[in-house]
Order: structure tokens, then C-alpha cells, then sequence
């Protein structure tokens, strides 16, 4: 038996140590420089594009004996700029001036765009080509231009759909990543702010590029960032979850230690903080990060508001998380172990409408939390027309019939509405989800052990974020390590003139935001005394 | 280790759950007991909310819950103990018995003559038991009262609950009681119970009789030695500072009806003094702030002064007549003077704390009243004013 056991681990470990073959995920285009025989590039970058029926290759004829070819990929170029500033000017004007032993005059004299490359190599040039840039190969050169015209259609900036506002601005981000980092730097026209880009992805090629403000970013944190993105090998980037799945401090944390978010002025605040952001190319959300649970409370709306209001919100939402959080699981401790805990008259309420209930609390519980749970998946999934129907039968269902059938308690209704409601007051999507899966351990907690589960739960949620880190910074700073600076723009959001500093624990080197008198008040008159 | 460290935490969390976990549909809320001396044993009576009746939605009672059937049960049961008794009657029951939300506790006259310490321990030393019910003793047998209609309240045991709050200032509950049978220089007093003859108007309560807080039921350490009633009640209630909201009437000045003064704001304060001859003056100040509530006579209180003499009279008169009762007749000090006597000098009162219960009936007392009237109402002159002379 003995030996059974020790044969299949070496067996297990013989398969660990054969090397994977390699898979050569990698284009395979060689360093291979480009040939002057124009016969001979078409040949090879037509083997490269072999099957790829997007891509277009035209001949020109650039003078009367020199043949030049026009290499792009149709739908990703903008066809009307080819068509006025690069195929007319070589066809009407190049030929007559094209000087054979300059072929990069045509760079700075002939044609009228703005980004132009060249490039000598294959690889460089299939890269151009697959990015959006029209290759011109003119016959007798080793050398390639790349005329960047990228275009196509991409949807507009719109008003963002998922962090809507009531006053703000009401741009979002869009799938394009150049028109992302310009609506950013509408926002910060400083030369200091600073996008580094990279390409991730053997086959997607997805542009990334990590934004920070240099002097307010903490320079060991963009380190690391550096360090992460350019660690990932990986043949695709889609959205930017893979990103952040592949960067995360903490991989198995259910709680989200980058948020994502899809408007501009929050990117931009957050830099001013410190902060840095990664955009990736074909997706709308924006990674931010460091974070911390309390900034996964805060909306950008919170600063647009006046004081009292955003700091109540903020309030409002802590309470609510927690209810989100604790509601069911605390109604089912109470209602099968503390009955004593209950107002007399309202215990009596919860028993008359339990009295016909066949379930035990903790499977009416969950009859009710998983089908709001599946309400609301349905409703996100379907289409729109259908998604009405959904919400309208579950409202009728769920809401009333079940408890008019006796098969759900009317409180139990109240309750899984109100954790509902409260569920959706996290503004940050990603933080919410975190709450409503982990309200699922805490109310069977509460079903098996009572107030004692619940207590054991929230002592483990709690030991979990104490110890979680965002890049290096405590997922509960402000609180926990403590810092009375902090608390201006944390729970409560004091106003502007109040957050002179910015906030501690990202980077102090400079650390004052602004200066120390702009508390609004009446000008002081000559001689007076105050 | 660490495996076996795992192990051992997740079974002790683990394997400590549900023992002790049950539906609401389980337990029966008693929401009142009554006990009663039935020669060695004691009648244990307790009323048992029916949530089935209450009128939730989806039970069958829906709607309301005036279906005209009650909407609770009583079970009965003798034994030589509370707790036997309680066990006789969870066998006759479905539900566990859940004492939790016992709200009230009603003592009848039999067995609170013979003393209710022995009683109290059981309602103290289970953690179930709140000791924040109300307590009340009945003239006559308790069960009559706890069984009595409450054609308002949804128990009866909630109807008397609300009528104890009513009746004096800080209602006396478990904890109050036990506290003043333990203490020394008081004795307990708290309000009793008595069923009125029919209920006036209803054809449906006819033949069936109504409760209401006779007064107070008077103590000797934890024997029931009598009962106050009426304005002798209301006079020993003026003197514990427990007065609330209490209405005196007197024969208004130059008239032989009535009016009726209402105080909103009662206040009284015990100052012993101790005397050259060694006699102790017990001086009770009392002050209240009241107004005019009703006004029968021809009398036109603009004057508030005269008024308030004769109030301030009256309510002297009751004191003084309350105490005269419990001084000579009960020997028992429910306004608490020894207590009084020991807060204010606490080495005389261990001088003469021995022998405390002879000293009791011969302290002098003084009452001086400080009487406010407001106001008269929304009226200053009687609607008879005119026809009568001035």
C-alpha cells in the first residue's frame, strides 16, 4: 500500500517535472529586416496575413517606374483619411517629386499627417499594421512608413451606466483607450501627469497604460505597479479584470483591492490623491488604486454635494452596508435563539405572521435571499423589454403571493427588501458584491450558532480586512492603522477649505493641497479689530 | 499540528451550535402568571399568547383579529412548587413554555398573606424570567383577575400591565419588590387588584366582571397586612412621591359643589428631624402643579390663592389620614422613614434601627403643602356665573 502511494506521487511528480512544450504563443515573424524587392515584402507579408480577409494591400505606382505598396486593415483605419491624405497625395503630387535617394523626405514633406513612423523590420511592421497605421513599401527601400490613421467606429463618450450622478460631470469613459487618457487630461493639463504604456497580451495586444501624477504618486508603489503589469504574459487581456485579478495583493480576498470606475473626474480626484490609474484598450473601466474599504463608500458625488449632505450619504451607507450585511443573519439569530431579545409586542407581530410559515427561519431565508439574488441576475441579464416583465412577476411573486400562500413570513419579505435596498447603496459594484456574498455565510452562522456565529463571522470578516493591503496600504486605514487626518475625508467629508493636506498613508511629499485660508469669509475692513 | 490545530478550533465552533435553537412557531410566550395558595400548594396559572389568533397575515384568524375568539389560553395547574406546576402544565402543552416576555405577575391575597419572599426565588434565580414584570396582588383569588376580560388589550395580562403603568409614578416591578422586602426602613407596597361589578354599557360583558387597581396592597416586610383604598391610597401615594397625575375635588369656597383640581407636576420630599425629647418629626413636603379641571360651583377661581389653600388642605387631610392607617393600623412603613432617617443620619438610624418597629408608630408627622394652580382650563367663570349673585 505503502508503496502504491509513494509510486503514484513520483509519478505525479515526473509529470510536474516534464517541461510543458513550448507553446510559442508569439507571432512568428522573425527579425527579419525588410527586403528592397518590393515582390519579395508583399510575398511575406502575404504569407504573415495569410486568411485575413481584412486585410488590404493596394499598389501604387509612386512614379513612373517605381511600384509602392499600401498595406492596412480595413475597418480599424480611417478610410477618408487615407483617401485625402494619402493615397491623392501620392497619386497626384508624389510622382512628380519623389526623389529616389530620399525616401524619408516623404516624412516631413509629402504627406499630411501627423504621426509617422518607419520602420525596418517585419515585426515592427505587422505591429503597425494590426494597430491602425497604413504601411507604405516603396520598391527599391528597406524601409517602411507607418502612417498612423487609426479610426473606425467606437461608441462616444457617453454618460457613464453604472455610477450615474445627480451633479457632476456626465462623461464617461469608452472603449477607446486614447479617448480615455484625453478626457483625463482635459482634467489634469499638466505635464507631470504621466501615462506609461504597455502592451499586454501575446494575441490581443491590448494598449495599457498607467497613469500617475509624478511627485504625488509614492514612487515605490509605482514601482510595483511597474513591476506587476510587466510580469503578466498572458495571450489575451479582454477587460480590465484580468488586469486586476493579475495584480492583486491578495488573489483569494473576496473584497476588491482596485476599484474600477468609469468616470474621468474620479480618476482624475484619485490621481490628485496620489493615487495611480491603469486604462486598458477596449473596455471603459479604469483601475485605481491604492484603495481602502472606506473609499469603496465614497461616490464622486459625495464632494459635489454640499457637506452636510455628502457626509450624511456617506453615513447612510455605512449603516446600510451593514445592514446589507447583517440584517438576515441577525433576524434569523434573533428570531430561533434570542427570542427574549425582542420587543414583546413586536415578537408577538413576527409569531403571528410565522404562524403558518412551514419553514424553519433560516430556509425561509433563504428561499427568499437566493431568489432576489436570481431577480436580480435576470434582471441585469435580459434584455430591457424582458427585464421589466422579470421584475414585475418576482415583485408579484415573491413579494406577495409567497406570503399570502403562507409560504414566507411578511417580515422576512421586509427584510430581504430592506438588505436588497441596502445592497445597492455600496456605490462601489464591486464592494457590494462582496457584502451580498458574504451575507450568505453569516446567516447560516446565525442560524447554527446564533448571535455567538454571527460574532464569530464578523470577527473573521474584520481579522481579513485588518490584515488585507492594497499595494502596500492597509485595506482599513484611517481606522485601522488610526490617523486623525484621515477622518476629514473619510467617514465624514469635511469641507474643501478643511482637506489642506492630502490623504496620509499614499505619499507625503507634498502634502499640502492648497493654502490654509480659504475659509470663506467677510473681507476684513481697515482698522477693524475682530 | 497545524491540521490538528484547524481541527480542534473548527470542531469546538462547530459542534457548538443549535442546542438550544427553536422556532417562534415553538414556544409558547406566557405573557402572565398568577399564583395562588391553595393549602400546601401553590395554583400556578399562566396565560399563553396564540399567535394563530393574533391576525397575521396568512394565518387562518387573518384580518384584524376581532374575530371575537381570544387571543390567548390559560393553562392551571397545583403543585408543590411553582416550577413542578409549570412542568404539569408543559406536558398539557404543544409549545415549550417561553417565560421570557412574562410581562405581568399576579400574587393573590392568600398567598401574599403568608409571605412572598419564598416565591421570589424562583422568579429570580431563572435567567428566563425578567425581572421586569409587574407585580400585583389580588383581593381575592389571583386567577380571577388574570382571566378577567380585556376587551381593549389583546391579553389580559397586558390590559393590567398598562393599568399598573397608569397608577403610580415608577411602576413597581419584580426587581422593585424584591429590592424594598430586602431593604431596611421600607416596606413593600404595591398596587392590587380587584374585579368591579359588570361593566357598564356592554351587552356583550354582561354578567362578566371588570378589573381595575383597587389601591394598594400594604406590606410587612413580605407579609400582606392590608390594603389602602381610594383617598387613603392616594394619600400614601402623595407621601412615596408616587403620585401621578393625581385629580383632588374639594367643596369649592362659598358653595357646596364641587371642583376639581388635576396636578400634572407632583413632588414630595421626606426631612426627618430628630428632637430634644428624642421623638423623631417626620416633615413631608409636598409640591404640586396643577390646574383646574372641573368646576361644578359658582366659584370664579381668578384668585388662585384661596383655592390653593383649601387644595393644599385637602390633600394634607388625605396624607396625614393615610399615614394615621399605616402608622396605628399596619404598623408598616411603605413611604420608607427609616429609610429616610437612615439617609439623612446613618448613625442614629443603627442606634435605633433594632428596635425600629416600636419607634415606627409614634413618629410625629408634619405635612406642609406647596400648591401651584396654573390655570383654570379654557374657561375662568363657571357657564352659571350670571345667574347667581356675586
Amino acid at each position: 500500500m505503502r508503496n502504491w502511494f509513494r509510486t503514484v506521487r513520483n509519478q505525479r511528480k515526473k509529470k510536474h517535472n516534464i517541461p510543458s512544450q513550448p507553446k510559442d504563443i508569439t507571432l512568428e515573424i522573425t527579425d527579419e529586416r525588410i527586403e528592397t524587392e518590393l515582390a519579395h515584402s508583399k510575398q511575406v507579408l502575404q504569407e504573415i496575413f495569410r486568411d485575413c480577409s481584412d486585410v488590404v494591400f493596394r499598389e501604387i505606382m509612386v512614379n513612373e517606374t517605381t511600384k509602392g505598396l499600401l498595406v492596412f486593415i480595413d475597418g480599424i483605419v480611417n478610410t477618408d483619411q487615407i483617401h485625402e491624405n494619402l493615397m491623392r497625395p501620392l497619386l497626384i503630387h508624389f510622382s512628380e517629386t519623389f526623389n529616389e535617394s530620399q525616401p524619408a523626405d516623404l516624412k516631413e514633406r509629402q504627406i499630411s499627417l501627423a504621426q509617422v513612423t518607419s520602420a525596418k523590420q517585419y515585426a515592427q511592421l505587422v505591429e503597425g499594421i494590426l494597430t491602425g497605421s497604413v504601411a507604405l513599401l516603396v520598391n527599391g527601400y528597406d524601409k517602411a512608413l507607418l502612417f498612423n490613421v487609426v479610426g473606425g467606429t467606437r461608441r462616444g463618450v457617453e454618460e457613464p451606466a453604472t455610477e450615474a450622478t445627480i451633479r457632476g460631470p456626465r462623461e464617461g469613459f469608452t472603449e477607446s483607450l486614447r479617448t480615455n487618457t484625453a478626457l483625463l487630461r482635459y482634467r489634469l493639463k499638466s505635464p507631470r501627469l504621466k501615462t506609461i504604456a504597455y502592451k499586454i497580451g501575446e494575441h490581443t495586444q491590448t494598449n495599457v497604460a498607467l497613469a500617475y501624477i509624478d511627485g504625488l504618486a509614492d514612487p515605490r508603489v509605482i514601482a510595483e505597479v511597474r513591476n506587476r503589469l510587466e510580469r503578466i504574459k498572458i495571450d489575451g487581456i479582454l477587460e480590465s479584470s484580468y488586469i486586476e485579478e493579475l495584480i492583486e495583493d491578495d488573489p483569494f480576498s473576496i473584497f476588491p483591492q482596485v476599484q474600477n470606475t468609469e468616470r474621468p473626474d474620479t480618476v482624475a480626484a484619485h490621481l490628485l490623491e496620489g493615487r495611480f490609474a491603469i486604462f486598458i484598450d477596449n473596455t471603459p473601466f479604469v483601475l485605481v488604486g491604492p484603495v481602502t474599504a472606506w473609499l469603496m463608500l465614497q461616490a464622486s458625488e459625495d464632494y459635489y454635494q454640499d457637506i452636510y449632505a455628502g457626509s450624511f450619504i456617506r453615513l447612510l451607507r455605512l449603516f446600510f452596508l451593514g445592514i446589507a450585511l447583517f440584517m438576515p443573519a441577525l433576524y434569523v439569530a434573533v428570531t430561533t435563539f434570542h427570542q427574549d431579545m425582542i420587543p414583546t409586542t413586536l415578537l408577538l407581530s413576527i409569531a403571528a405572521a410565522r404562524e403558518s410559515i412551514p419553514f424553519p427561519a433560516i430556509v425561509e431565508a433563504l428561499i427568499m435571499e437566493i431568489s432576489f439574488e436570481a431577480l436580480r441576475e435576470a434582471g441585469v441579464r435580459l434584455p430591457k423589454t424582458v427585464g421589466q416583465a422579470v421584475s414585475i412577476l418576482g415583485a408579484l411573486v415573491i413579494g406577495q403571493a409567497a406570503v399570502q400562500a403562507g409560504i414566507v413570513s411578511a417580515p422576512m419579505v421586509i427584510i430581504v427588501s430592506v438588505t436588497g435596498i441596502a445592497s445597492f447603496t455600496v456605490p462601489r459594484y464591486s464592494f457590494g458584491i462582496a457584502i451580498r456574498l458574504l451575507r450568505f455565510p453569516l446567516m447560516l452562522l446565525g442560524a447554527t450558532f446564533g448571535l455567538y456565529g454571527i460574532v464569530i463571522g464578523t470577527m473573521c470578516i474584520v481579522l481579513h480586512l485588518a490584515k488585507l493591503r492594497s499595494f502596500g496600504v492597509p485595506y482599513l486605514s484611517g481606522i485601522a492603522p488610526f490617523s486623525w487626518k484621515a477622518q476629514k475625508d473619510l467617514l465624514i467629508r469635511s469641507p474643501w477649505w478643511r482637506m489642506i493636506t492630502r490623504p496620509p498613508l499614499l505619499y507625503d511629499r507634498e502634502r499640502k493641497r492648497m493654502s490654509t485660508d480659504l475659509k470663506p469669509s467677510p473681507v476684513k475692513q481697515e482698522g477693524e479689530t475682530e | 499540528m497545524r491540521r490538528l490545530a484547524c481541527t480542534i478550533l473548527a470542531a469546538s465552533l462547530l459542534l457548538a451550535g443549535c442546542w438550544d435553537r427553536k422556532e417562534i412557531n415553538d414556544i409558547a410566550l406566557v405573557m402572565g402568571t398568577s399564583v395562588d395558595k391553595e393549602g400546601n400548594q401553590y395554583k400556578v396559572t399562566v396565560q399563553i399568547a396564540m399567535p394563530s389568533q393574533l391576525g397575521g397575515a396568512g394565518s387562518q384568524g387573518g384580518g384584524g383579529g376581532t374575530s371575537g375568539t381570544k387571543a390567548w389560553h390559560s393553562l392551571t395547574a397545583t403543585a408543590e412548587t411553582i416550577r413542578k406546576a409549570n412542568e404539569i402544565e408543559q406536558q398539557a402543552l404543544s409549545r415549550i413554555l417561553y417565560f421570557s416576555h412574562r410581562r405581568t405577575l399576579l400574587i393573590g391575597e392568600d398567598l401574599a398573606r403568608e409571605g412572598i419572599l419564598d416565591i421570589m426565588d424562583v422568579f429570580s434565580r431563572i435567567p428566563q424570567n425578567r425581572l421586569t414584570a409587574n407585580v400585583a396582588i389580588t383581593q381575592g383569588k389571583s386567577v380571577d383577575i388574570m382571566e378577567s376580560e380585556a376587551p381593549i388589550e389583546r391579553f389580559p395580562s397586558e390590559a393590567i400591565r398598562e393599568q399598573l403603568n397608569q397608577y403610580m409614578k415608577r411602576n413597581r416591578v419584580l426587581k422593585d419588590l424584591i429590592t424594598s422586602i430586602l431593604q431596611e426602613g421600607i416596606d413593600p407596597a404595591i398596587p392590587f387588584f380587584k374585579t368591579t361589578s359588570k361593566e357598564p354599557g356592554s351587552a356583550e360583558a354582561k354578567g362578566k366582571e371588570n378589573i381595575r387597581v383597587g389601591g394598594l396592597a400594604v406590606f410587612k416586610k413580605e407579609k400582606l397586612v392590608g390594603f389602602l383604598e381610594g383617598d387613603d391610597a392616594q394619600g400614601a401615594l402623595w407621601a412615596m412621591d408616587e403620585a401621578r397625575i393625581p385629580t383632588v375635588s374639594i367643596t369649592a369656597p362659598g358653595s357646596k359643589k364641587k371642583i376639581a383640581v388635576q396636578f400634572h407636576q407632583t413632588e414630595s420630599k421626606l426631612k426627618p428631624v430628630i428632637q430634644q425629647d428624642g421623638t423623631i418629626l417626620m416633615q413631608i413636603r409636598i409640591k404640586a402643579i396643577g390646574s383646574v379641571v372641573d368646576n361644578e360651583s359658582r366659584f370664579t377661581p381668578v384668585n388662585m390663592g384661596t383655592l390653593e389653600t383649601l387644595v393644599g388642605k385637602k390633600i394634607e387631610g388625605n396624607v396625614k389620614n393615610s399615614l394615621s392607617i399605616l402608622q396605628k393600623k399596619y404598623k408598616a412603613d411603605i413611604i420608607g422613614f427609616g429609610r429616610n432617617i437612615y439617609m439623612d443620619d446613618p448613625t442614629y438610624w443603627r442606634q435605633i434601627s433594632a428596635n425600629w418597629d416600636e419607634m415606627y408608630p409614634k413618629v410625629k408627622t408634619e405635612v406642609q403643602t406647596d400648591i401651584q394652580i396654573e390655570h383654570s382650563g379654557a374657561l375662568i367663570a363657571p357657564f352659571q356665573r350670571e345667574e347667581g349673585n356675586r
